[in-house]
């Protein structure tokens, strides 16, 4: 382990139930977090994300693995004797204090004297913009000012680690994205590590140092933003980042890096293997190509990589969209220039053709 | 609404229509005539005993003009001496036994609804509510060999004691349903915080459960404070609480001073449910 590791979370499998009716919740998870760090746990609901953030601040128990913070193993350690905070989903402010009593709630379990407390508080009160607040109740605070306070008071008593639990989910749009800048500053200048929780896959690429990819209770990738976004390991990572085309091939052979692989009709394109790529002859792969990379081109071009019928078309205000139909039976979606949206060209049963630099084609295990 | 265009204003109409015949209950059949024969024989009784209790005469069936003299002697009168005392068993049995009971009924309400799955947990909850199930006079027969069974004393504390048992689950009831409604992540934000259990409990749950305990303790205390069978039973000699002093005195025929009692525990009663409703309220719609 090296000296800048926040949370080093090694080998953690986790069942529910028992016996033959055992529900894996995670399995096998490997993570090291760096001090400092702003990560992010990204995956569709029922992943195991929310579990694994659980199990760190010590509201579930694992069956294998351990997990480590700053050297020492937190496992077994119950929830109130681990220096880690958590913001919860639904804030879970204590509706009969004032706001100024819950930000300072955590101290004054950890036997603060008073003064520091108050200190402490309004320091938070402070930090989130909230100071006229303080006496109010949460239900007399909007959404985004009960985030916030949530927030505070997970912050109050310093953590070595801040949990996030999709905080963001209940806020509106707006919000939601004005909460996110809001986020990352305020982990900038606390330089403290924070882990996050989310399903909303802009929210990972905006805000992280880091993502970890989950699904089905398996890691399924972890990188920074760029990297998950250019670079997806498989299918499932490329599909629930961002918007992708797949194109299902064949795999004929593998030979220097390189892969000849056979669209379903009939094609063969040649591309570089990813290394750890776990494809192999004759199996099943797919192509993932993002629709920014795809350039519609008149069909008779010569670089025309994919050919076929537009069977829709969608504006977008700042670009559009078309659907295309490829003889082999693939459906793909490329982004057109502004300029590029005329009847003539791009219209309703016209022929296109559709070229891509080999380098944004990501040949992809299932 | 689904096809605005093509309906125009008669949707609107027309979807007022359905909501009356699907929402108002007037239009049942025989509904009036039902609603007026229960409100008829629930109330009519305690409107008449109301009514007499101010009557100026000696008759409970003649009127006699109005008058407060059974109320004055309620207080002051020859009997009064006997019927404060019953009272003051009343409410002190009343008090002790509703604190006891909300407070086993609280430890049962959080143990069966934040206490996971344990073996026996439909038993257990069973176990609790059975009081409501078997019939009075059962309970009442079964206390009373229980008691000289183990040679038990009969007196006071005998009528406490079952008072405490059979106000569980009326307790129990309101506590169990405030607590299912609060969400588990309160105690873990508190846990989180650095809260020891029991801090978590008094400091964060208990709050949170406030109006559903005081909900069970004034259902209790009501309960308590007319319970006759199983007091009857387990009373000793000499020891009287109001229902079985009213009970006695009826035994000679009814006195009108008996009407004013009965009047005031009627609005004892229908004040401490009230308010029980209104602390059931203001706690669920936080």
């Amino acid at each position: 382990m090296n000296d800048d590791t926040a949370i080093s979370i090694r080998d953690v499998t986790k069942y529910y139930g028992s016996g033959a009716d055992a529900v894996r919740a995670l399995h096998g998870i490997d993570i090291s977090i760096r001090h400092n760090e702003f990560f992010t746990l990204l995956g569709p609901s029922g992943c195991g994300k929310t579990t694994l953030l659980r199990t760190i601040g010590g509201f579930e128990d694992f069956q294998q693995g351990e997990i480590i913070l700053y050297g020492e193993s937190i496992k077994g350690l119950p929830a109130n004797k681990r220096p880690v905070n958590t913001v919860f989903q639904h804030y879970a402010l204590f509706p009969h204090m004032t706001i100024v009593d819950n930000i300072g709630f955590g101290l004054k379990m950890l036997g603060k004297p008073e003064q520091e407390i108050r200190r402490r508080s309004h320091e938070m009160l402070e930090l989130v913009k909230l100071e006229e607040f303080a006496q109010r109740k949460p239900d007399q605070l909007s959404g985004g000012q009960q985030q916030r306070v949530a927030l505070a008071r997970a912050l109050a008593p310093a953590p070595k680690v801040l949990l996030l639990d999709e905080p963001l989910s209940a806020l509106d749009l707006k919000l939601r994205q004005a909460m996110r800048h809001e986020l990352r500053h305020i982990q900038e200048a606390l330089a403290m590590t924070f882990i996050f929780v989310t399903h909303d896959q802009q929210e990972a690429l905006t805000m992280s140092d880091r993502i970890a990819v989950m699904s089905k209770g398996e890691l399924q990738q972890i990188g920074p933003p760029e990297d998950i976004y250019n670079n997806p390991s498989n299918v499932f990572v490329a599909d629930f980042i961002g918007e992708t085309n797949l194109v299902p091939v064949t795999i004929r052979q593998i030979s220097d890096g390189q892969a000849r692989c056979v669209l379903d009709g009939g094609e063969t394109i040649t591309l570089n293997v990813a290394a750890g790529a776990e494809i192999r002859e004759g199996g099943r792969a797919s192509l993932s190509i993002r629709p920014e990379h795809m350039e519609v081109c008149p069909e008779e071009s010569g670089s025309v990589q994919f050919s076929g019928t537009v069977t829709e078309r969608v504006f977008l205000g700042n670009d559009a969209q078309i659907v295309v139909e490829t003889a082999g039976g693939a459906t793909l979606i490329a982004r057109l220039q502004l300029e590029q949206w005329n009847p003539a060209d791009t219209g309703h049963g016209k022929r296109v053709g559709i070229s891509v630099k080999s380098d944004f084609v990501k040949l992809l295990a299932h | 609404m689904v096809f605005p265009d093509s309906l125009g204003d008669k949707s609107e109409t027309g979807q007022r229509v359905v909501k009356k015949s699907l929402r108002d209950i007037r239009d049942y059949i025989g509904f009036f005539p039902m609603t007026v024969l229960c409100l008829i024989l629930l109330y009519g009784p305690l409107i008449i005993v109301m009514f007499y209790s101010f009557n100026d005469s000696q008759s409970i069936t003649i009127w006699g003009g109005f008058s407060l003299r059974w109320y004055e002697e309620v207080f002051f009168g020859v009997e009064s001496p006997k019927f404060k005392k019953a009272a003051f068993n009343s409410f002190t049995i009343a008090l002790m036994a509703a604190t006891t009971s909300t407070v086993i009924a609280t430890c049962a309400a959080v143990a069966m609804i934040r206490g996971g799955a344990f073996r026996g947990k439909g038993l257990t909850f069973g176990l609790i509510n059975l009081p409501l199930m078997v019939p009075e006079i059962v309970t009442a027969v079964a206390t009373l060999i229980f008691f000289s069974t183990i040679g038990f004393r009969a007196g006071y504390a005998t009528i406490l004691v079952a008072h405490i048992a059979f106000c569980i689950p009326f307790a129990y009831l309101p506590i169990a349903a405030r607590l299912q409604g609060i969400d588990e992540s309160y105690e873990e934000a508190a846990v989180d915080l650095y809260a020891s259990r029991s801090r978590a409990f008094f400091q964060v749950l208990m709050p949170l459960m406030l109006p559903g305990i005081i909900s069970g303790f004034l259902l209790a205390f009501v309960i308590s404070l007319d319970d006759f069978i199983i007091t009857n039973f387990v009373k000793g000699a000499g020891v009287e609480t109001l229902p079985t002093a009213i009970f006695g005195a009826v035994k000679q025929g009814i006195k009108p001073n008996i009407m004013a009692i009965s009047t005031l525990l009627l609005f004892l009663s229908i004040v401490i449910v009230t308010l029980s409703y209104l602390f059931n309220r203001s706690g669920s719609r936080s």
